[in-house]
């Protein structure tokens, strides 16, 4: 896919993957993947810039989960109720530019 | 950094720690923890699927992809205004506009706004007044007596408010304090030791203390190793490994010379001596546009926007410098003391007697070469002499 209709929408993914159960950063690429048949591909890069980015907006929180293969607890991120009205607004605007794009290409 | 595990191969942490440089303190730990963990995990599952360990390992690093842009959007997140971020843009992608606007690389952008005009306020001195008619007069009392300079070019300048300051220190992983003096001190760590550079202000605007814009240059490419690079001229950009530092943007014309002429002496040393820290460099430059200035016009290759510095020796260790871009059509524009020009090829031969008369002159690119090989920037024109027009 093009990556740039993926960073383009990156938050309202990550708040979509992250809606209805807390992950971790790796756990995260992994749904994507699965739930998607591979279309998203995450660059892991970006991701947690991302997801740091989304909790100092307070749209995600952090909390400490199991501990990963370093010994440390994984970082779990779940999305607050700030998140969950971003997501509404976010799938809106989302679906009003899909159905404006999907009018410009009807006959 | 206090992470550490059997598992952990050098290449590992080499990537670790580029990865969360420059992020505060409180922070690094945190980022390194959730990679490394991600590293960890996904090597595991390489190695499930039949990857030998060193291979699963290097795989899942590559996938991770440059610790450099990791580093940036992490930066991004914990160092870039609130207000910036608040803008709705994530922090990838305004990094990665930003990185464009300041004509591109893989690292994290910082702009910084650049005040060019000082307020003019009067020099006072005790004793005997000056003469010059270059200055006017403002107050005489009790022997002491106050004046400004006529030309507004002595007024000009590239410079940094203490808030602009603070941040490309920060970005640097460093802090600045305040000394009793009023003094600022940049707190920076070398690989190696602490480097603490002192700045006193030079003035103050609406209750905002200013600075040099060429002392932060010159703590950013002291503080960072010899490959720190110079980059533009409209804006100039001082660029690492993983930071870019921006001064002002491509609205404000001015600061292209305020700003070179800010560096001039450094840039000089690093031809001279190939580290800005090496041996002690007791030059000064003479002067820079002096008011009997000769105009060089120069072809040469260069690509529009490099900039290149004209050096000429004029006695012992005192230098006369210019800085200028190249145009468009690939030409240079330099303003000297000397008239009739000859081009040498090595800073020793800038001692040379000409039997024409003609003075030794050095050229040397200053942008997109490492600082620490900024002796291999020195370039000779196709006309190795110039004679400006009277």
């Amino acid at each position: 896919m093009n990556p740039d209709l993926l960073r383009g929408n990156l938050d309202l993914i990550l708040l979509t993957i992250l809606e209805d159960k807390p992950l971790y950063g790796f756990a995260i690429i992994q749904e994507a993947r699965e739930r998607t048949d591979g279309y998203f591909q995450f660059k892991e890069g970006s991701l947690y810039p991302a997801l740091h980015r989304l909790e100092q907006d307070g749209l995600l929180a952090a909390q400490p989960g199991e501990l990963g293969r370093n010994g440390k607890p994984r970082k779990y991120y779940s999305v607050t109720d700030a998140g969950r009205q971003a997501l509404t607004a976010k799938r809106a605007e989302f679906s009003s530019f899909t159905g404006a794009v999907g009018r410009l290409g009807s006959p | 950094m206090t992470a550490a595990t059997t598992e952990l191969t050098p290449a590992v942490r080499a990537y670790l720690r580029r990865a969360t440089w420059g992020l505060p303190r409180e922070r690094q730990q945190e980022v390194w923890d959730e990679l490394e963990e991600h590293l960890l995990t996904r090597a595991a599952q390489l190695q499930a699927c039949g990857a030998a360990p060193p291979e699963a390992l290097a795989r899942a690093l590559a996938e991770l992809g440059s610790p450099t842009r990791v580093s940036a959007g992490m930066t991004g997140v914990y160092l870039m205004p609130k207000l910036i971020l608040m803008a709705g843009a994530d922090a990838v992608a305004l990094s990665a506009a930003l990185y464009a606007l300041a004509g591109g690389n893989d690292g994290n952008v910082i702009t910084l706004p650049v005040l060019t005009n000082r307020p003019i306020t009067p020099s006072c001195v005790r004793g005997t007044a000056p003469i010059s008619y270059n200055v006017t007069i403002v107050s005489r009392r009790a022997g002491i007596t106050c004046y400004t300079f006529n030309d507004p070019k002595v007024y000009e300048g590239a410079y940094l408010s203490l808030s602009s300051i603070k941040k490309a220190v920060a970005a640097q992983g460093g802090n600045v304090t305040t000394l009793s003096s009023g003094t600022i001190r940049l707190n920076l760590t070398t690989k190696s030791k602490p480097n603490q550079i002192d700045l006193p202000s030079n003035f103050t605007v609406k209750g905002e203390k200013y600075y040099f814009a060429a002392a932060i240059a010159s703590s950013f490419y002291r503080n960072q190793s010899n490959s720190v690079k110079f980059q533009g001229y409209q804006p100039p950009v001082i660029v690492s490994d993983n930071l870019k530092l921006q001064f002002g943007d491509s609205t404000q014309p001015e600061i292209g010379p305020a700003f070179y002429r800010g560096v001039a002496l450094e840039l000089l040393r690093y031809v001279l001596h190939g580290d800005a820290q090496g041996s002690e460099f007791s030059g000064s430059i003479f002067s820079i546009y002096p008011a009997d200035a000769g105009v060089h016009k120069l072809k040469t290759t260069l690509k529009t926007s490099e900039v290149a510095m004209l050096v000429i020796r004029r006695e012992g260790q005192n230098y006369d410098l210019d800085v200028a871009p190249v145009d468009a059509a690939g030409q240079i524009t330099f303003k000297s003391s000397q008239k009739r020009l000859a081009f040498v090829s090595d800073p020793d031969q800038l001692s040379l007697v000409y039997p024409d008369g003609r003075t030794p002159a050095l050229l040397v690119r200053v942008t997109n070469i490492p600082l620490g090989n900024l002796k291999s920037g020195i370039f000779v024109p196709a006309k190795t002499t110039s004679d400006a027009p009277n």
